[in-house]
């Protein structure tokens, strides 16, 4: 057994971060454990510029953010395993880990942060009829074969799924040479940001078919084309709108979902909305000295968010350790009309408290409202929300005070629908 | 020069030639696919039946008691996952509870232990998410579940581990009797001349009958689809649970906790479709949650991970009429199995129309094939001295403590890579399945043998790992890597 302060799970952009801000705060004796062979995570595929534009106020790629924290993390000198996979995180915060030079560690922390990141949704979790041959693949999947590995994964693609590593892929696999016939997306709108959707598809002539699905894959062996159709408002497809597209690849883009199998080993609650644990401002989860950041609390738009997200854990870990603070869940925050999900989830009463939250429709004129008890306590206005962009609000500490222990805070959107 | 061909290296084939394997002959295991289990074997219900469906005095009757009290035995000599979880039947209108009633007297008949009657509040007792309107049950606790493709592949593999020849991409193209007696099987990869040819093709069985015998049968395809949920829904359920009229009928759906931890739910049916038609559609896979919902309520459909279809071989027994001189095909009562040579066709042996429980039976259709075998050569079979009927076991990590996962580490460090993390499958894994006989030949193969991308990533993160391992292993470049048949390459070109 050996024996930590932290152990943070995931070296990817959450868990460096999270582990330099705790470091930061004078906390030395850190391990983060990482299953792939590097450090950084799913940025070192992310070869394209956009990262780093807040945080750093720099446009940089993915492995140049990555490199950036990895810098600072070896001039720290904390402590990494790569290629190191964590098999379970007991309740009591001992981490079994294995990789093929140590073998099976036992890791004892008294802290864990949890940094996972996300995984993607596949065809079968859209139940996608037709046949199934090669040639229908994730986005990320591809991504990774063909910036790490040098691989071609077709050469005529649909991509089905407007998330933002589905537009990143087509603008790819088009400079690649590759065609890219089409993306759909079942909404009414884009479920990237607007900044993708133009330098991705606009930029590169390729059409964008709203409210448009995939009914069926055809083919034996490999992909030779799916079948589309235009959906109604149910999302359904509507009959006698089919058309054949011919193609050898179906790009999938159609969802992150967190991966929190660890985090369900480790009795830690989840949200069902983000599939995340449920934090506090602080992240911490409600297992004491358990906390959580980045995708693995929610799917985030930008890596910037993630990293701030992930400091935040990492002081407020640190602070656990040095000054035994337990950080409670006094207060429950509830998603109310038009919000799809809100972080955190539980409040302490010690801090202010950044919101992240979705909304759950596209709506104009709209107003951020949070209250309790019928009060309202801070609201924001926006021209316009979307699913697709995350928005977020910020609760002052001395409003938190006042309150009622145990009382609902409620976030909303109120709007027009577009 | 063989003794014997096996046309079909499913899971009936695998067993024949795992029995037939007892004796020193020359046996040649021909399949047309790349990979063995490849059409009925690799997507079916997974369910080892009891065996009160039968028709009494049948055939598949006698050989699915015995099956199924046997199982664990031939699970256990073949190192593959088998769990008997018992089975709930429930009915839920008048119609269904007369359908228990006639299953538990053929199943009294057919001499099955332990079935029970229930009623509909002491099924509930046991399966709590059951349609609260059940009025009538049977508990049937023999039922198991099995890995439906490691069965049919330990079986070819151990046929092999005794000496079969393992004929892998060798399509049938005819079948002749030649003057002496012997048959010439001629396929893409060259002539098979053999005393006994064995039919056991599946969905085909019919067309390689038909080469050599009358036409006294013909295989009617019929298609079922299924979804496969995560193990996050397996508490939900506890026993296979069957609508009474799921398993020997056409408006059944039955929910089946898996030996993998997932739920299936399934199957739908279709008929009237090509033999080798195994697309899902919305439609029948929105019938099969409507048609479950009268069985379960609350079905957690959202933690769908897969949905897929197999092709059941259901016979058609054939009635030559004697005014148009045409065969005319229709279902009989008995259903039987079409086991032995065809009237007429000597040493020519059927293995057909083996649908539902064909999976339970395969063991027991080999022996009997076997006792055929016996009873024609007699004296002649010299028993093999290299026979054994184990295979080597698999080494699977997760199922390990922690001490013997360390020490497994220590002897090989391909322990310590996980490759496939929804599983927890290791380099070591993959690399054995790849390197034993029948290994694996493709991303697919390796899944059915090692269980990658079974889980909820769906092969998201270990595809790429997998394809590496098979390149290096097989000493392929990447473009020759399949998903599982000829022109499924997953890579279609490199940038290097």
């Amino acid at each position: 057994m050996q024996a930590y302060d932290i152990a943070v799970i995931g070296g990817g952009p959450a868990g460096m971060a999270a582990a330099l801000a705790a470091w930061g705060q004078g906390i030395k004796r850190i391990i983060i454990l990482e299953r792939n062979n590097t450090l950084g995570g799913i940025l070192n595929q992310c070869i394209h510029p956009g990262f780093g534009l807040q945080y750093f106020n720099k446009d940089l790629t993915g492995p140049e953010y990555a490199g950036e924290f990895m810098r600072r993390l070896n001039e720290a000198g904390i402590e990494y395993k790569v290629s190191t996979t964590v098999l379970n995180i007991s309740a009591d915060k001992v981490v079994t880990a294995v990789n093929s030079n140590d073998g099976l560690l036992h890791i004892e922390a008294k802290s864990i942060i949890l940094a996972m990141g996300c995984r993607e949704r596949a065809a079968g979790g859209i139940a996608m009829a037709g046949t199934r041959p090669a040639g229908v693949i994730t986005a990320g999947t591809a991504q990774k074969m063909i910036n790490l590995q040098g691989k071609h994964i077709g050469n005529r693609i649909v991509v089905l799924g407007s998330g933002d590593i589905g537009l990143i892929m087509a603008r790819r696999l088009s400079l690649e040479g590759k065609e890219v016939l089409a993306v759909l997306e079942q909404y009414p709108y884009a479920n990237g940001l607007s900044r993708n959707v133009v330098q991705c598809l606009e930029d590169y002539n390729i059409p964008l078919l709203l409210s448009h699905t995939v009914t069926e894959v055809i083919g034996q062996g490999r992909v030779s084309a799916v079948k589309i159709a235009r959906v109604d408002q149910d999302l359904k497809p509507i009959a006698g709108s089919e058309s054949i597209i011919e193609c050898d690849t179906l790009l999938l883009s159609v969802g992150l979902i967190p991966e929190n199998e660890l985090s369900k080993k480790a009795k830690v609650a989840l949200d069902q909305k983000t599939g995340g644990p449920l934090v506090n401002q602080d992240m911490q989860t409600d297992v004491e000295g358990i906390f959580a950041c980045g995708n693995v609390v929610q799917v985030h738009d930008i890596v910037d968010f993630v990293t701030l997200e992930a400091e935040k854990a990492g002081q407020a870990a640190a602070a656990y350790i040095k000054e035994g603070i337990k950080s409670a869940h006094t207060f429950v925050v509830t998603a109310g009309d038009n919000v799809r999900f809100v972080v955190p989830q539980r409040l302490s009463a010690s801090a202010e408290a950044g919101f992240f939250l979705r909304s759950a429709a596209a709506l104009d004129e709209a107003t951020i409202v949070v209250s309790c008890c019928g009060r309202e306590l801070v609201s924001v206005k926006r021209a316009a929300v979307k699913p697709s962009e995350m928005e977020s609000i910020c609760l002052k500490k001395e409003l938190l005070t006042d309150l009622p222990l145990n009382s609902e805070i409620l976030v909303e959107i109120k709007g027009r629908c577009c | 020069m063989y003794d014997i061909v096996i046309i079909g290296a499913g899971v009936v084939g695998g067993f024949v030639a795992r029995q037939l394997s007892r004796y020193r002959l020359k046996i040649a295991l021909i399949e047309k696919h790349d990979d063995v289990c490849f059409e009925t074997s690799r997507a079916n219900s997974a369910i080892i039946h009891a065996g009160y469906n039968g028709h009494p005095g049948s055939i598949k009757a006698v050989l699915t008691k015995a099956a199924n009290e046997d199982f664990h035995n031939v699970c256990a000599q073949l190192d593959v996952e088998f769990e008997r979880l018992g089975a709930l039947i429930i009915a839920v209108d008048d119609e269904g509870k007369q359908k228990i009633l006639e299953k538990y007297a053929k199943g009294q008949q057919n001499g099955i232990k332990g079935l029970e009657l229930l009623t509909g509040k002491q099924a509930l007792a046991m399966e709590p998410n059951l349609n609260p309107r059940v009025i009538y049950a049977m508990y049937s606790p023999t039922v198991g579940v099995v890995n439906p493709w490691e069965f049919g592949l330990a079986a070819c593999e151990n046929a092999v581990d005794n000496g079969v020849e393992l004929h892998l991409s060798t399509k049938v193209l005819d079948l002749k009797r030649q003057a002496d007696g012997y048959y010439a099987v001629k396929t893409n990869k060259g002539e098979f001349i053999a005393k006994y040819v064995i039919n056991c093709a599946g969905i085909y069985s019919d067309e390689i009958n038909n080469l050599v015998a009358k036409p006294f049968f013909r295989i009617a395809p019929r298609r079922g689809e299924y979804f496969v949920l995560d193990k996050e829904a397996r508490s939900f359920v506890n026993h296979v649970v069957f609508e009474a009229r799921a398993d020997d009928d056409v408006k059944g759906v039955i929910i089946i906790p898996t030996v993998h931890g997932n739920v299936l739910v399934g199957p739908s049916t279709q008929d009237d479709i090509d033999k080798d038609d195994v697309k899902t559609t919305a439609e029948h896979l929105q019938a099969v949650k409507r048609v479950a919902a009268q069985s379960m309520v609350n079905i957690p459909f959202d933690l769908t991970i897969r949905t897929f279809a197999g092709i059941r071989p259901r016979p058609q027994m054939g009635k030559l009429n004697q005014k148009t001189g045409e065969w005319e095909y229709g279902e009989d009562k008995v259903k039987d199995f079409i086991l032995g040579e065809p009237e007429g066709v000597e040493n020519f042996i059927n293995c057909a129309g083996i649908k539902s429980p064909g999976l339970t039976c395969a063991n027991e259709i080999g022996k009997y094939i076997l006792h055929i075998i016996e009873e024609k050569e007699g004296a002649n079979l010299i028993p093999n001295p290299d026979f054994s009927p184990c295979r080597r076991p698999l080494t699977r990590f997760s199922k390990r403590t922690d001490e013997e996962k360390a020490s497994l580490i220590k002897e090989n460090p391909a322990f310590g890579n996980v490759v496939c993390r929804c599983g927890e499958i290791t380099e070591a894994e993959i690399v054995d399945v790849i390197q034993r006989n029948c290994g694996a030949r493709s991303l697919d193969g390796v899944k059915r043998r090692a269980g990658t991308s079974l889980g909820r990533c769906q092969g998201g993160f270990c595809t790429p790992l997998v394809v590496e391992i098979l390149e290096r292993e097989l000493k392929r470049g990447p473009e020759q890597i399949t998903k599982d048949e000829a022109g499924s390459n997953i890579v279609t070109d490199t940038l290097l």
